[in-house]
């Protein structure tokens, strides 16, 4: 019997193959034995296949993505009322973090303290107003550098995530933050926590040191989305030393398709 | 989702309501876990939120949905391997068994064909869960998996293949 149809049952069977095609199958079918017994045993299993039950999720399914999803758009609503300004950032701290933690607690109260004494020190000297100022937003950098570090350390990832979200607040690099931050990006276990590193990572990228530590960082990530992630953090900023690694990265076969395309893209955009 | 992606995310709501139940059955037959299933789900559409901005439009949101579950599970099993769970862990989340004659004509047919479909490499598995269960053409799986259709037909034939012969073995031990 010429032309076997075996190397075409699969595409039958998925209905792949165009009228013509499948005419001919058919036609194979009905003349050739040996061709018929392999379709019926893969339409067995095809058919088989379809019996296996429907798997449903739970009902909590939808309690959790609805408490995520208001969870994500209250955090939205906090983001925007703090970049309102440093009134607003006190009363989202004392509103949101009071009640609860130590941690918090314990920032708060440094808050108040600090308030307290530049509040007294302006009534006794009023012409020292810009320097007071001036201090108050320093203890306020400094209370965000706190909390950040307790955060980061937390066990929660929603709490860790949380602190580096905390580093938007600070505009100074600061070496704690920044090897907190590091930390985070090479060793947090929670894909998210690394990605929000990378964001945060962002606005220092000008600092070499923080340039050199994110390309080592980028072959030891077993997660393709922060490789992509960090890739294009590499290539926005024309991050050139990146390439070797890139390279070195490409050239694994193990490594994911989509990085591998990537990596190829940004390789082209770093040597323009 | 470009509604969700230019600012609306409570309309993400929607996309869940449409496509969990899909997304589920997908992650739920490549991890061989209902709990692990369910937890990639609210992994997968956080990621959504969070990378709304990321959402071309050029392919169809399933598509980018259905990457991101790939990468949520690929996670997981890198996770997984360097801690492993029991199976029993497994076992304990599924639905109660009913009748002991039901539970035998399971076992004889429906469960040989999940132990075959779990020992199937995760490559094969993904693209005949995609074709057969999701119900998609080969050019749909293609854009998920970022490959030619060529490789998608290649993989889903030795899928297949390779599918009946472990359940033929498997099969062939139950009787022994």
């Amino acid at each position: 019997m010429k032309n076997h149809v075996t190397e075409r049952l699969p595409d039958y069977l998925t209905n792949e193959l165009d009228r013509m095609q499948k005419a001919e199958v058919d036609s194979h079918l009905e003349e050739c034995a040996l061709c018929r017994e392999e379709y019926d045993a893969l339409l067995k299993l095809w058919t088989k296949l379809g019996t296996l039950p429907e798997e449903v999720p739970s009902q909590e399914a939808r309690v959790r993505f609805y408490a995520m999803l208001d969870a994500y758009q209250e955090g939205a609503k906090h983001q925007r009322s703090v970049s309102g300004g440093l009134v607003a950032a006190l009363n989202e701290l004392v509103g949101k973090f009071w009640p609860r933690e130590p941690v918090m607690q314990l920032a708060v109260a440094l808050v108040l303290l600090i308030v307290g004494l530049i509040g007294g020190i302006r009534f006794t000297s009023p012409g020292q107003e810009q320097t007071e100022l001036a201090s108050l937003r320093n203890e306020v950098q400094m209370m965000g550098r706190l909390l950040t570090v307790s955060l980061l350390n937390q066990q929660s990832a929603s709490e860790r995530l949380r602190g580096v979200s905390w580093t938007n607040q600070i505009d100074q690099p600061d070496p704690q933050i920044l090897t907190a931050l590091m930390n985070a990006l090479r060793y947090d276990s929670n894909v998210d926590v690394r990605l929000a590193a990378v964001d945060a990572l962002v606005k220092f990228v000008g600092d070499p040191n923080v340039q050199s530590e994110m390309v080592d960082a980028l072959p030891a990530q077993d997660s393709p989305l922060v490789q992509i992630a960090l890739i294009d953090l590499m290539v926005e900023e024309g991050i050139k030393q990146s390439t070797k690694v890139m390279q070195k990265m490409s050239a694994d076969p193990k490594i994911n398709a989509a990085v591998k395309i990537r990596i190829e893209e940004g390789m082209k955009e770093l040597s323009l | 989702m470009i509604l969700v992606r230019d600012g609306d995310v409570a309309k993400l709501g929607l996309l869940f309501e449409r496509h969990h139940g899909k997304l589920f059955n997908f992650l739920v037959r490549i991890t061989d876990r209902r709990d692990v299933g369910e937890d990639l789900v609210q992994d997968v559409f956080f990621r959504i939120l969070k990378y709304r901005h990321t959402f071309r439009g050029d392919a169809p949101f399933t598509a980018w949905m259905y990457q991101l579950g790939r990468n949520a599970a690929a996670d997981h099993f890198r996770k997984w391997k360097e801690d492993p769970v029991p199976h029993e862990a497994m076992e304990s989340n599924k639905s109660p068994e009913p009748t002991a004659s039901d539970m035998l004509e399971h076992m004889e047919k429906n469960s040989l064909l999940h132990l075959a479909l779990s020992r199937l490499p995760i490559e094969k598995r993904e693209v005949l869960v995609l074709s057969r269960f999701q119900g998609m053409k080969y050019e749909e799986i293609s854009t998920i998996l970022n490959c030619p259709v060529g490789t998608v037909k290649a993989r889903v034939h030795f899928a297949l293949k390779e599918l009946r012969d472990i359940y033929l073995n498997l099969s062939e031990e139950a009787v022994l």
